[in-house]
Formats: C-alpha cells, sequence, structure tokens
C-alpha cells in the first residue's frame, strides 16, 4: 500500500521522536515544580530554622539591638484574623444561603452574583487603597485592626460567599425533600437539616480562607500600619497593629537591628509553617468531610 | 440581611471607583509621559508612562514563562501520568497558591537577587528579571489548575478518534485536545495575567522599584502595584502624590475588570458553540 | 463451552486471525479462548447479546485497550500473519492500517475538510490532499452532498452524514481493514441503510468487522458471522462461527438457534 512507503515511514518516524521529546518535556514540567516547591519550602524552613523558639515567638522586636521577636505581630496577624472572620463569617454564611436557597432565578440575583464574583478578583493593593481611604481617612480612625479587620472581610466575603454556596448546592435535594416533606418550613430546613450537613465543607472552607488572610499584607500594610514596637498586647480593636506579613514586608526596610535578615528569615518561616499548617488542616478536615457525608 | 450584602458589594465596588478620581494632572501627560518624580522640589511631575510599562513589561514576560511550564503540568496531570500527578503534583500545586506572597518577595529577595547580581555584575540585582520570575512562579498554579480542568473536559471520543487513526500521543494532544480546550486554557491565562497585574509586595522586594522605562532586564524598574506599595507611606506630605496614586490604584482597577470582563466574553463566547 | 470453528470456504484468504485470545481488565477476564479468522475483503459481523464482549473484541483488532488502564492480552491476533498485541508491535502504524468507526460519529469540531485531511496530515503527507479528501469522500457516498461546503463545520451535517464522514477520515489514510462498532446503532432507518450499502462498496477494496446488535443486520450485509456470548464465568465466548447463510439457516449449535429465533438477547 502506497502509505508505507517511504515518506510515509519517515514522517512517522519524525512524530514518534517528538512524541517521545514532548513527553519529556511535559514530565520535566512537571518535575521542575515538584522540586521547585521542595526547594522553597526546606530552604525557607531551614533558614528561619535557628530563629523559631520561644522567645522569638513571644518577644516584642526591639528597636537597635539583635535578639528580638516577632511576640506583637504574630498575635496581631491572628487578632485581625479573628474579627474579620467574626465579621465575614456570619454575612457570607447569609448570603451563600440565600444565593443557593432563596434566591429567585432573576436579574437582581444575576447582578448580586456578578458583583460576588468580581469582589473576589479585585487586586489586593487596590483594596487596601480603599482601606486607607474609607477605614482610616474617612472615618478618622488612623490605623486600626479594626480597620485592617474590615480590609480583610472585602477581601475575603466574595470566597466565604462561594464556598457556602458551594457547599449548599452540593448538597442531595432528598435532604431538602425530606425535610419539607414532613413540614418543615424552608428556614427549619436551613438551620436544620443543610446547615449541619454542610458544616464540614464550610469548615473546611474557612481554613482555607483563614489561611489566605494569615498570609495577606499587601491590604494590611496602610489600614492596620506599620507600628512594630507597641510591646503591649492590647485588645483594642482600635489599636494600630502590625501584622506578622506586614512586618515581612517592611522590616528590612526600616529596621535598624544587626540581626535583621535573620529575623526575616524567622517571620517567613512562621508565616509558611502556619499557613502550610492551615492548608494540611484543611486537607485532612475535608477528607473526614467526605467520609461523614458519604459513608455513614 | 441579603441587603446588607447587595449594600455592600455594590457600595464598596462603587465607592472604590468614585472615590479614587481625584485631581488629574492631565490624563494624557499621565500615561504617556515617563517622567515621576514626586519629590522634586522644584517641578514635581507625575508622568507614569514608565511605570504603566513596567507593569506591563512584568506581566507580559511572566505569563510567556509561566504558560510553557503550566501547559506541561497540566497534561501531566490529565494526560501522562494521571495517577502520578492526582497524588503529588496536584497537593503541590495547592501549596503553592497557599505561599504568602510576602513570602515569595522574600525568597526572591534572599536567593535569587543575588543570584542575579552574581550574573549581571551590576547593581543590587533587584531587577525587572527577577520580578518577572518570581511573579511566573506565583501564576503557575493558577494558570495549571484552569488548564488541566480544560484538558479533562475535553470528550474522549474526540481523543479516541485521533488514536485510531494512528496518531501519536504528541500528535493527538497537539492537535486534537489542546485546540478542543482552548478556551479554558485561555481564561486560565488571562486569569494568570490579573493576578500578576495585581500583586504587589512580591514584586516590590525584588524591583527595586526605580521608576523609568523598562529596557535593562538587571536593571531596576517599577510597576503601578509596587509604586502605589512604595510612595503611599509619603502621602500624607504630599497631597498631589497621593492623588496621582489613586489614579494608579484606579488604573490597576480598570485594567482587571477588562481582564475579568474578557474572560466571560469568552467564556460565552466558547459555550455558545 | 466448545467455539465451533466451521471450515473456512478455501476461496477467501486470511486477513486477520484470532488465536487462543483470553482479555483482562486488571483480573477481570473479559474474553475466553477465542479463536475466529477473518477473511479478505468481506464483511465479518460479531453478534451476540449486549455484555458478551463484541465491543471488547473488535478493539483488539487496533489495539485500542491500550488506552485502557489495566488490561492485558494473552494469545495471538495475526494481521495478515504478523502478530499485533505483541510488545514489539507498532501500535501507530497500526491504526493506520486498522481503522475504527465508533458506534456515535465523533467528527473533530474542525471543518469537513479537515477532518479528512486530518489522517494524512498526521503521516506527513502534504501533497495532493485535495485529490485525497476529494478521494475519500466519494468512497464514502458522501462528496456529493459536502463539496460545496467543505470549509464549514463538520458538526453541522446531519448524524448520518457525520458517520460517512468519520469512514471518509477513516479512508483517507488508506486502511486495510476497516472496524465497525455498531456504527449505524445512533442513526435513523434511512440513514442505517445508507451505511449498509456502503459496507457493501467498500468490501471490494477493505476487510470489514462490523459488530452489531441487529441480527437483521447482520443477516442481510455479512459474508461471515461470528456468534459470542456471556458464560456463566462471566467471559464472553465464541460459540460459533461461519459463513451468514450456514449461521441463520442452519445453526449448528443450540445456542446459536436460540438467539437467533429471538428466544433470548
Amino acid at each position: 500500500m502506497s502509505v508505507q512507503a517511504g515518506p510515509a515511514r519517515r514522517a512517522r518516524n519524525s512524530a514518534r521522536v517528538v512524541d517521545a521529546v514532548m513527553t519529556l518535556a511535559i514530565r520535566g514540567s512537571a518535575v521542575f515544580l515538584v522540586g521547585m516547591l521542595a526547594f522553597i519550602v526546606i530552604r525557607l524552613i531551614l533558614a528561619g530554622l535557628p530563629e523559631l523558639n520561644l522567645h522569638f515567638i513571644t518577644s516584642p522586636p526591639k528597636a537597635l539591638d539583635p535578639g528580638g521577636g516577632i511576640g506583637p505581630q504574630l498575635f496581631n496577624s491572628v487578632y485581625v484574623l479573628v474579627l474579620s472572620l467574626l465579621i465575614t463569617a456570619p454575612i457570607g454564611l447569609a448570603a451563600g444561603v440565600y444565593l443557593a436557597e432563596l434566591a429567585p432565578d432573576n436579574r437582581f440575583t444575576q447582578a448580586l452574583s456578578v458583583a460576588t464574583e468580581t469582589l473576589a478578583t479585585l487586586p489586593s493593593i487596590v483594596v487596601g487603597l480603599f482601606g486607607l481611604l474609607v477605614f482610616v481617612e474617612l472615618t478618622h480612625w488612623s490605623f486600626t485592626r479594626l480597620g485592617g479587620a474590615l480590609a480583610l472581610t472585602v477581601i475575603n466575603l466574595p470566597y466565604a460567599v462561594r464556598v457556602t454556596e458551594d457547599a449548599l448546592r452540593a448538597l442531595p435535594d432528598s435532604l431538602r425533600e425530606g425535610s419539607l416533606g414532613v413540614g418543615a418550613t424552608r428556614w427549619q430546613t436551613i438551620r436544620k437539616v443543610l446547615l449541619p450537613a454542610a458544616l464540614p465543607s464550610l469548615i473546611t472552607g474557612l481554613i482555607l480562607i483563614s489561611g489566605r488572610a494569615f498570609g495577606e499584607a499587601a491590604a494590611l500594610l496602610y489600614t492596620a500600619g506599620q507600628a512594630a514596637l507597641r510591646a503591649h498586647l492590647t485588645l483594642d480593636p482600635f489599636a494600630p497593629g502590625e501584622t506578622l506579613a506586614v512586618h515581612l514586608f517592611s522590616y528590612r526596610q526600616d529596621a535598624s537591628v544587626p540581626d535583621v535578615n535573620q529575623i526575616a528569615d524567622g517571620t517567613a518561616a512562621v508565616l509558611l509553617i502556619v499557613v502550610l499548617a492551615f492548608n494540611v488542616g484543611a486537607r485532612f478536615l475535608g477528607r473526614v468531610a467526605v467520609r461523614r457525608v458519604t459513608g455513614k | 440581611m441579603f441587603l446588607v450584602v447587595v449594600l455592600l458589594s455594590v457600595y464598596v465596588f462603587v465607592g472604590i471607583g468614585s472615590l479614587n478620581i481625584f485631581k488629574h494632572v492631565s490624563p494624557w501627560h499621565f500615561l504617556l509621559v515617563d517622567q515621576w518624580t514626586p519629590y522634586a522640589s522644584t517641578n514635581p511631575d507625575f508622568g507614569a508612562a514608565g511605570i504603566i510599562l513596567g507593569s506591563l513589561a512584568v506581566v507580559g514576560m511572566a505569563i510567556l514563562i509561566a504558560t510553557p511550564f503550566s501547559l506541561g503540568a497540566a497534561l501531566f496531570l490529565e494526560e501522562t501520568n494521571k495517577q502520578l500527578g492526582e497524588r503529588v503534583l496536584r497537593p503541590v500545586l495547592e501549596v503553592f497558591v497557599g505561599i504568602p506572597s510576602v513570602v515569595y518577595g522574600w525568597l526572591g529577595l534572599t536567593a535569587l537577587v543575588p543570584v542575579i547580581r552574581g550574573i549581571s555584575h551590576e547593581g543590587s540585582g533587584q531587577s525587572l528579571l527577577a520580578a518577572t520570575l518570581v511573579l511566573s512562579i506565583m501564576i503557575v498554579p493558577t494558570v495549571t489548575t484552569l488548564s488541566a480542568d480544560a484538558i479533562r473536559n475535553v470528550p474522549t471520543a474526540l481523543a479516541e478518534a485521533s488514536y485510531a487513526l494512528g496518531a501519536t500521543r504528541w500528535q493527538t494532544i497537539w492537535r486534537t485536545i489542546l485546540p478542543a480546550a482552548r478556551a479554558g486554557i485561555t481564561t486560565g491565562i488571562v486569569l494568570g495575567i490579573a493576578r500578576a497585574l495585581g500583586e504587589a509586595l512580591a514584586v516590590a522586594m525584588v524591583i527595586g522599584n526605580i521608576p523609568g522605562l523598562p529596557t535593562h532586564l538587571f536593571g531596576p524598574a517599577a510597576t503601578m502595584t509596587t509604586v502605589i506599595s512604595a510612595d503611599l507611606a509619603s502621602r500624607a506630605l504630599n497631597p498631589v502624590l497621593n492623588d496621582a496614586l489613586y489614579t494608579l490604584g484606579m488604573l490597576l482597577l480598570l485594567l482587571s475588570l477588562a481582564l475579568i470582563l474578557i474572560i466571560r466574553y469568552l467564556s460565552r463566547g466558547f459555550q455558545a458553540k | 463451552m466448545l467455539a465451533a470453528v466451521t471450515e473456512q470456504a478455501t476461496a477467501d484468504d486470511t486477513k486477520l486471525e484470532v488465536k487462543g485470545l483470553n482479555f483482562f481488565y486488571g483480573d477481570f477476564k473479559a474474553l475466553n479462548d477465542i479463536n475466529l479468522v477473518v477473511p479478505e475483503n468481506r464483511i465479518t459481523a460479531l453478534i451476540g447479546p449486549s455484555g458478551c464482549g463484541k465491543s471488547t473484541m473488535i478493539r483488539v483488532f487496533n489495539r485500542m485497550y491500550d488506552l485502557v488502564p489495566r488490561t492485558r492480552v494473552e494469545g495471538q491476533v495475526l494481521l495478515d500473519g504478523e502478530d499485533v498485541v505483541s510488545d514489539r508491535t507498532d501500535v501507530v502504524s497500526l491504526r493506520q492500517r486498522v481503522g475504527m468507526v465508533f458506534q456515535r460519529p465523533n467528527p473533530f469540531p474542525m471543518s469537513i475538510y479537515d477532518n479528512v485531511a486530518y489522517g494524512p496530515r498526521i503521516l506527513g503527507q502534504r501533497k495532493n490532499m485535495e485529490e485525497v479528501v476529494e478521494r475519500s469522500l466519494r468512497q464514502a457516498a458522501l462528496w456529493d452532498e459536502v463539496k460545496d461546503r467543505l470549509k464549514r463545520s463538520a458538526l453541522g451535517l446531519s448524524g448520518g452524514q457525520q458517520q460517512r464522514l468519520v469512514i471518509a477520515r477513516v479512508l483517507a489514510v488508506q486502511p486495510e481493514v476497516i472496524l465497525m462498532d455498531e456504527p449505524a446503532s445512533a442513526l435513523d432507518p434511512v440513514a442505517t441503510l445508507k451505511i449498509e450499502e456502503l459496507a457493501q462498496e467498500l468490501k471490494k477494496d477493505y476487510t470489514i468487522v462490523i459488530v452489531t446488535h441487529n441480527m437483521q443486520q447482520a443477516a442481510r450485509t455479512s459474508d461471515y458471522t461470528a456468534f459470542l456470548m456471556m458464560a456463566t464465568e462471566r467471559y464472553g465466548e465464541l460459540i460459533e462461527y461461519g459463513p451468514t447463510t450456514e449461521i441463520f439457516n442452519r445453526p449448528q449449535n443450540k445456542l446459536t438457534e436460540d438467539y437467533i429465533t429471538g428466544r433470548f438477547g
């Protein structure tokens, strides 16, 4: 048959060579990426390891001498995160429930969906700009942790809404039918059946959001501020509070202590470890959630 | 309760928009002239061309570098090594996404910048190149996951048809699967661009933040986001600078919005087929 | 159960021969000890109740099972005397020589022209593409219907036309064998008839193996018929095989007779 002849065989052979080369390239990129991550994680942890001790985590930074810590910054990170979650969670939950269960299928709902989605795509520095304008200047609060928390809320809210929506939509209709079938109202159904069933997914989503928020710096830079020397661990939401991530960004440029680099290394390592912990935690919970929903 | 949500979302949006339109220093001048000297005491100028080009250059190069790796990874996940990919590559990608941007910046500063300094023998190593490389790594997971999804959604019947005609795997990938996944892959790329455009602190830590036309790969430069992060601190002393920075912010916002609209338009266009 | 392989009509040459074929999905045996001969330039039909392994069987001929993980084959399948299920087989070449038409038409989302040209382009043939496309479309009895819209998308064609396009696509690489896995099951009766007539035309130049669940179709179209069935052990076995007229008029095995007369399946 003519197709078996010379040119065809040559073409087929070159196609085979190309196939082998490209397969190698594909595998190579995957290996490269995995290797890169390994490098990143190992390097960061190794560099920061010498710094990681109780003293570092609890004491305040020093102005001129070596041996400072990141205590207040760590506290601030947690504080701002919790404050922000307190605001984001209820609103996000409510909105998610609304969109998934109660909203009629009209233009208004569509607009809401679109608005939420678009909100999710704002660059964080722009949110920071907005936060500066509204939560710092307009309100005359100056830099506050509350302002930072509110800015974080702007960033996190769309994700919270989406997480809730997805978690609820993933639930089978049979649950709704079962509850409504025995005469429960929609509200009761939502409260007593759907939300508890979606709880594992909701918590997983919450943890992921928290992980993201913990590492957020651009939006907090000019809202929660860069006050680094406040040694007192207050609970005042109107106090300024530099968070860990912001600290990493500005410390090296501003500080004048001799061990700047080591401190920054330690800060980076702590950030990485916390975020990884969140990530792993969420994943683990996710698996538990799946088991609960399918197995039980 | 719902109204609160509505109000919040819309308000935030409009809020950012309107409050950012401050006094311009003549729009054309702003956009086209490269002369960013806000601190000059005699004749401070706000030509942001260099800064804008800086953003575009860094983002453009980053996406060019990231895309091949992302496609490779996506094909690894979906075509060549599915089981291994799911167990190893996917968790790796998730961790990549979770790393805070300042940590990427710090890493770039401590690991990448000295290397660049060594290679180029000039300056501090904080450069366009450093920013490009850091951004590339940051957007790879985004582009990869979206591309992988798009590839997975290509009907197997198409690939079967190609194989049955005697195509090699690469031929099938290149001629059938990738074209069919075009929409999702493009969405991933545009999303990657949007993410890169909005990244501020990581870039700021490695780019040197010296506004000017981005001509020199090994030399420092500035992007819209880095200028905002750096100069915002001096806004109290220089109200005009403040306004200029907000205008940059507005520009960023408009660009992201435009990219998002492009994505929506694309996904609708391809669904209509 | 014994596989009754009737004596081959000695006038027909053997194109494909299956010897002692066992097929496995992982640990699950799907086909047991299949022995079969496919004559050249004839239409051989594989019939049997659903689940008996006909589709699995036909996919052995062009190694399409390679696309499914954990599949394994024992035995031999010879194309012109050469084993095609061994590790040393060049699968890519094999698939050019043994083409396949699927149950649901699967044209590429490209123009009609590009669909037909796909195969030759893969083989590196660039010259005379227009002639190749026209010839293939004529052979598939589709040329007249599409000659004025070659550049338009293939997805705009009707189901029957799409299936003929798929056939043209296969013909463009000049195969020796054409495998058809229930090619008309997704089509209306008129389109089905066209495909059957086409097969009759094509057998002059090609060897055709067709899987069908439609007995009447097998009876009126094919020259040889192989009847498969699922044994109690849940693997598929060849019950009887021979010239179509023999199978349908004088079946030698009771199971064959029962199936043909509609007592089950």
